[in-house]
């Protein structure tokens, strides 16, 4: 570093100091910092100050109007004396030093000192002394003019320096020093810092001059270095650095000052920055004879700037600084138009480079590595590019040739890097050695090419800095194609289609693939060129290039040797699909798709065949049949998402909170895979799908084409078809398919079988209900579900037992189990295909009012097939009417009453009413009618009551079975004929004849003439067998009474053992509990089957009571009531 | 006419409107116009790489990239929307730090203007607009 320490003078007066001592306090006073308190209110900062101690001479008091150095003059000065006693002091010292004080103050010199120097001994001597109140110090200190301020501070006493006893007077005068020196720095730096302000205001005048104002100011760089302050000393670089930046840029529009364009002229040499020091001081020396060219003076500034950046620990920010530094230095080299040999730029800037990365790498951390990768993957970026340009610049390049102008180039730029600063260093290759190496051969400038690519590559993609990253990738690709070797650019180029495609910029994507096809076409890869040929036809910006490229394609497909396997490529940039829609044909099972395609290409293209591919999933129609009645498909579109199963979503409520689950979640929220997207048209191949809709010779028009494919689904394969793949066969080898449809488009075929199904005719008046008896008018409906019945087809209409059919079109006809009727026209399916019929259901023998279910049956044969098919429809007829049976004992007499009940609101007229015996013999049973030839007619809630007497002449003849006949016809309705119809029923009747006949009665006591309340009654009871032949021993009776009417005494129930007696009597003692007319209590009689003595048996050791059959039994008495009084009050008193 | 290049880069970094000086003159290489797509595509990483430092940010991001010919100042929007603006270092005219802010939020605004008032506009699609034409041609031009 040049510059002078500050200066401290001495003057000695009868001393000589040791030598020593001075180079202990040369040493000792930047060993310590002192609090530098700076003019303009800037911070307080500790200083390490450090001084030149010389003998003081005449000259250093001299005015110095112009800096040349900044501490040119001296700063401090100090006056040294021995001397012991005060007189001594007054004869030979005071006057001398009285002058000298008084020549600084001439001067304006305030900062000085005075040393007195004490051995130990004169201290001796003066303390021995009684009266020593001033020392020799105090009487100096006495002896100041009056104007001097700190009078007590500028005299300091020593005692034997060189004694480490004596160390605190020592480091009192080093303190001394130190804050006298710091105030008089400070005050010499803001004088030189208002004399650099000066001069720089100057710049603009003719004779300034740059080199010189950067000396002067670095001199203050230096200070600032000198004294620790490394940030001011940068401060003092960086405006430096700006100011000749303006200067440079002011160049342009001004004129050039001289100084500059010198600068500019004497360029003929490209030094590399170098940061070592002994360099960087011989480009001082050089800027300070004025010598310096613009590349000298630049790297100086960097040098130094860098050099203070390290000393400040900043070694990222050299990183950082650096790029800028070596573009600007770059720009300011173009922009006054200095005439460097072609190249020379760019050796200096790879050598300043690699200079820079070399330094850095020496304060790198590996812990900070990508931060400091941040900062100088720019400089290997830069330095590539640079190299580059020389390979380019010198022929090195693969695909050049060495000429000797390449040669002389080469010797011109290595001539104008001059000696390599480093060359003593073997640790590594100096920058300097490196570009030489690379220079000097082909072989070897390709390997540091590399070397430096796949770095730059390295540190990108270590950053994150992808994209950089790839195109450096581009540039490795393109060096590879000039090395023939495109196999190895191939990934490059193909990487960066991948993110051009991602990324969507169409411009460069094309721009790549065209390298891409190159490749392939050295690679001779057919399929590939075609399908780049393609892309390139569709995607490039003018039209002569799309034809030229779908020429190229359409030339590679006709050679395509079909020995070759086929192949498919992606369509979906050349041949994007529009829209997608199907519909269903007239014919049913005839699907319809609805296809635009726009073709990017320039030209129309014939393609053989166009097929979209179809995904069958069989699946069985679970619908309800009245859904599927009038669909034969459902189409549905659906979003893409739906493609296999829709994902079913819960909600689900919980005493926390209320959420959605979704039970798939895998499923939903499945990552799209960005691989997706991209044309790896390498797994594209053709499914084996035996579904889909095709169209043969198409040509694709540019810009939309809209096509109808039609697609047959074979019949009974019912399911979901979904939309797959879309695929246009140019020939038989090779084809575009789709990665994506647009939409996802499925739809449903089902299959239905003919059903047949009866319907009664909605009408007003007529009931809905079918009735049995009645003719009916019904029409049968036949579905023909997903069948075509042709013209011609027979239908057998059978019906079942009890029902007579016949079509109601033929009115003469008579009603049959069977009708047949020939297809008049074709059914078309899920037409439906009406039959109306006439059908009669007889009445038949039914006792209550439920529905009786028949069957019609159709047979039907297609015209081909031998089987016939068989439909079966049922449907619930009601009767109209219904008759019961019921029978009525008088004693002996037994009469038979039938009703007739009618069910529906029509009516019916009944006529000629008769009953029959069944299996009796004549004569025995006769059956007497009492209602004589009369007609009834019935309806729901009108009954007709038919009554019939059974006469029996024999007591053991019975009548098991009756038949009851009658004729009706109805009286509304659509049967306006009066044909009559049968109506029969028959019922069975069991042992009716009357075995017993119960009388009673109730009687007051003997000489009451009427029943009270609470008196004591009679009850009398007869029982009286009136059959001679008895199949049962005994009979048991039992009274029942009400309760709350009557009250009985003793037995109530007794047996009545086999007694030869036809007339048994019995007597109750019952007490009436009310008053009015009461119910007789009620006699019951049953069959008494006595328990068998033998019998072991526990079950049967019980006796059993059989009742009677209706009719056994007949009793008088029933219904009988007897007036009760209320009880006298007589018998109260009783 | 020291702009270079301005691109519209929206969320998925798919470029949605780009202009160069080469769309201005004519006769112009298609070459050159596709070597500054290749620059301010890899702008992209810088622009990404201030996106994750930054938190509390402003929306124009300054100086992303310099070369010697050109240096690229950036935006980037709360949309993530990017806007390059490529600055020739040659030309007379240097642009200064505070004009490439004006001109980013001048485009800055008029694209939020142009696609937000635009009912048409799909997201992704490239912008045809004659207010942005002229604003952009405009920064060429001055």
């Amino acid at each position: 570093m040049e510059i002078c320490k500050p200066i401290v003078t001495y003057t000695e007066k009868d001393i000589a100091i040791p030598e020593q001592l001075k180079a202990n306090i040369v040493h000792d006073i930047p060993q310590e910092g002192i609090e530098w308190q700076r003019s303009y209110g800037r911070s307080v900062k500790t200083v390490f100050l450090e001084a030149q101690l010389v003998s003081f001479c005449d000259d250093h008091l001299q005015d110095a109007s112009v800096f040349n150095n900044l501490f040119e003059k001296p700063l401090l000065h100090t006056f040294w004396l021995e001397c012991y006693d005060i007189d001594t002091y007054k004869i030979s010292v005071r006057d001398e030093l009285i002058s000298w004080i008084a020549r600084l103050q001439k001067h304006g010199v305030v900062d000085w000192l005075v040393i007195v120097f004490e051995s130990a001994e004169s201290r001796k001597i003066n303390k021995s002394k009684l009266l020593s109140r001033s020392s020799v110090v105090d009487k100096i200190k006495a002896d100041f003019p009056q104007n001097v301020k700190n009078a007590a501070e500028r005299c300091v006493s020593l005692t034997d320096p060189l004694n480490p006893k004596s160390n605190e007077a020592y480091q009192q005068l080093l303190q001394r020093i130190r804050s006298l020196l710091s105030n008089a720095c400070s005050r010499q730096l803001s004088k030189y810092e208002d004399f650099i302000r000066m001069q720089r205001e100057n710049r603009n005048s003719r004779d300034w001059n740059f080199f010189r104002f950067f000396i002067m100011q670095e001199q203050l760089a230096f200070a600032f270095e000198m004294f620790g302050l490394f940030d001011e000393a940068l401060v003092q670089y960086d405006e430096l650095d700006a100011l000749f930046s303006q200067f440079v840029l002011n160049s342009n529009v001004g004129g050039i000052p001289v100084w500059l364009k010198n600068l500019s002229e004497r360029c003929d040499v490209w030094h590399g920055l170098c940061l070592s020091k002994s360099v960087y001081t011989t480009l001082r020396n050089k800027i300070k004879d004025e010598s310096a060219n613009l590349l000298d003076l630049r790297n100086y500034l960097f040098a130094r700037q860098c050099e203070l950046l390290l000393l400040h620990n900043k070694p990222w920010e050299v990183a950082s600084r650096s790029l800028p530094f070596l573009q600007n230095c770059v720009n300011e080299l173009n922009l006054i138009e200095v005439d460097l040999t072609e190249g020379a730029v760019a050796c200096w800037v790879f050598l300043s480079a690699l200079e820079i990365l070399q330094k850095c790498e020496r304060y790198s951390d590996s812990s900070q590595m990508e931060t400091y990768s941040r900062f100088t993957v720019g400089l290997w970026a830069y330095a590539r590019k640079k190299l580059e340009e020389l390979g380019i610049l010198c022929g090195l390049m693969p695909d050049m040739s060495l000429t000797s102008d390449c040669l002389i180039k080469v010797v011109t730029l290595i001539a104008g890097m001059g000696q390599d600063p480093h060359s003593g260093d073997e640790s590594q290759p100096s920058p300097q050695m490196r570009l030489k190496e690379a220079l000097s051969k082909p072989e070897s400038f390709l390997k540091q090419y590399l070397e430096i690519s796949e770095l730059t590559m390295g540190t990108y993609k270590h950053i994150g800095h992808l994209r950089f990253a790839k195109l450096i990738g581009k540039e490795l690709a393109f060096l590879y194609m000039k090395l023939n070797e495109h196999q190895k650019s191939l990934p490059f180029l193909l990487d960066l289609e991948k993110t051009y495609l991602i990324e969507k910029w169409s411009t460069l994507l094309m721009d790549i693939r065209k390298y891409i096809l190159k490749c392939y076409e050295i690679l001779n890869d057919y399929k590939k060129q075609v399908r780049y040929n393609c892309l390139l036809a569709a995607t490039s910006m003018t039209e002569t290039c799309q034809s030229e490229f779908l020429e190229k394609a359409k030339k590679l497909v006709d050679e395509y040797e079909p020995s070759e396997e086929s192949f498919v490529m992606n369509m979906d940039e050349i041949f994007p699909i529009i829209s997608l829609s199907v519909s269903r044909k007239e014919s049913l099972s005839t699907f319809e798709l609805v296809l635009k395609i726009e073709s990017k290409l320039c030209q129309p293209v014939h393609f053989e065949r166009l097929i979209a591919f179809l995904h069958y999933e069989p699946q069985k129609p679970v619908r309800k049949s009245n859904k599927s009645e009038s669909n034969c498909c459902s189409l549905q579109k659906a979003s893409k998402s739906h493609s296999e199963d829709i994902p079913t979503f819960l909600t689900f409520t919980s005493s926390v909170g209320v959420g959605v689950q979704c039970p798939n979640i895998t499923k939903c929220l499945k990552r799209s895979d960005s691989q997706g997207t991209l044309n790896l048209d390498g797994d594209l191949q053709k499914p084996d799908l035996s579904d889909y809709f095709s169209l043969s010779n198409i040509s694709l028009n540019p810009g939309i084409n809209e096509f109808h494919l039609t697609f047959e689904s074979p019949s009974r394969k019912c399911g979901i078809y979904s939309l797959t793949q879309l695929y246009l066969d140019w020939n038989d080898h090779v084809s575009f398919a789709s990665l994506a449809l647009p939409t996802h488009v499925c739809f449903e075929v089902i299959s239905e079988e003919p059903r047949l199904k009866v319907m009664r005719p909605m009408t007003l008046s007529e009931p809905t209900d079918l009735i049995s008896g009645l003719l009916q008018r019904i029409s049968l409906e036949l579905g023909c579900g997903s069948y075509n019945f042709v013209e011609g087809t027979l239908f057998n209409i059978r019906a079942s037992r009890g029902l007579k059919i016949k079509l109601e079109t033929e009115v003469d006809c008579m009603m049959g189990d069977e009708v047949s009727l020939v297809l008049k026209s074709t059914l078309k399916p899920f037409d439906i295909y009406t039959i109306p019929l006439i059908v009669f259901a007889s009445l038949c023998n039914q006792k209550d009012a439920s529905a009786t279910e028949y069957q019609i049956s159709l047979n039907y044969r297609f015209p081909g097939f031998e089987n016939s098919t068989k439909l079966i429809a049922a449907f619930h007829m009601i009767p109209s009417f219904i008759s019961t049976m019921k029978l009525h004992t008088l004693n002996k007499r037994k009469l038979v009453e039938i009703l007739v009940n009618g069910i529906t609101n029509s009516r019916f007229e009944l006529i000629s009413a008769d009953l029959h015996l069944v299996e009796a013999k004549d004569g025995d049973v006769e059956i007497k009618s009492l209602i004589g030839p009369k007609t009834f007619v019935v309806k729901k809630d009108q009954t007709a009551h038919l009554l019939w007497e059974l006469i029996s002449e024999n007591s053991n003849a019975t009548a098991k079975s009756i038949l009851f006949e009658v004729k009706y016809k109805p009286l509304d309705g659509l049967n306006p004929n009066t044909e009559l119809y049968d109506y029969t029923c028959d019922f069975k009747l069991n042992d009716y004849h009357t075995q017993y006949s119960i009388r009673a009665t109730v009687e007051a006591q003997k000489g009451h003439e009427f029943c009270r309340v609470g008196s004591l009654c009679h009850l009398y009871v007869i029982i009286e067998r009136l059959v001679s032949s008895i199949s049962f021993p005994s009979i048991m009776y039992e009274v029942i009474a009400d309760g709350s009417f009557w009250n009985i005494s003793g037995r109530t129930a007794g047996v009545l053992n086999e007694t030869s007696e036809n007339v048994f009597k019995l007597s109750f003692e019952i007490l009436p509990l009310t008053t009015g007319f009461l119910p007789l209590p009620s006699i019951r009689l049953s069959k008494y089957i006595a328990c068998e003595k033998q019998s072991t048996n526990a079950n049967v050791a019980e006796a059993k009571l059989v009742a009677f059959d209706t009719g056994q039994v007949y009793n008088w008495s029933r219904g009988l009531q007897i007036n009760v009084l209320p009880s006298s009050g007589l018998i109260i008193a009783e | 006419m020291s702009v270079i290049a301005i691109a519209i880069i929206n969320s998925e970094n798919v470029p949605i409107y780009i202009k160069t000086k080469h769309d201005f003159c004519e006769n112009s290489e298609d070459e050159e116009k596709i070597n500054l797509l290749y620059i301010l595509h890899s702008s992209l990483d810088i622009v990404e790489e201030r996106q994750n430092q930054l938190q509390n940010r402003d929306a124009y991001l300054g100086l992303l990239n310099q070369c010697e010919n050109y240096k690229i100042y950036g935006l980037l929007s709360t949309t993530k929307s990017k806007i390059l603006l490529m600055v020739s270092m040659n030309s007379n005219t240097i642009l200064r730090d505070t004009e490439a802010r004006t001109i980013l939020k001048q485009i800055h605004s008029t694209y939020v203007d142009v696609t937000t008032n635009n009912p048409f506009y799909c997201r992704g699609d490239e912008i045809v607009s004659k207010k942005l034409e002229s604003v952009v041609k405009n920064a060429f031009v001055n």
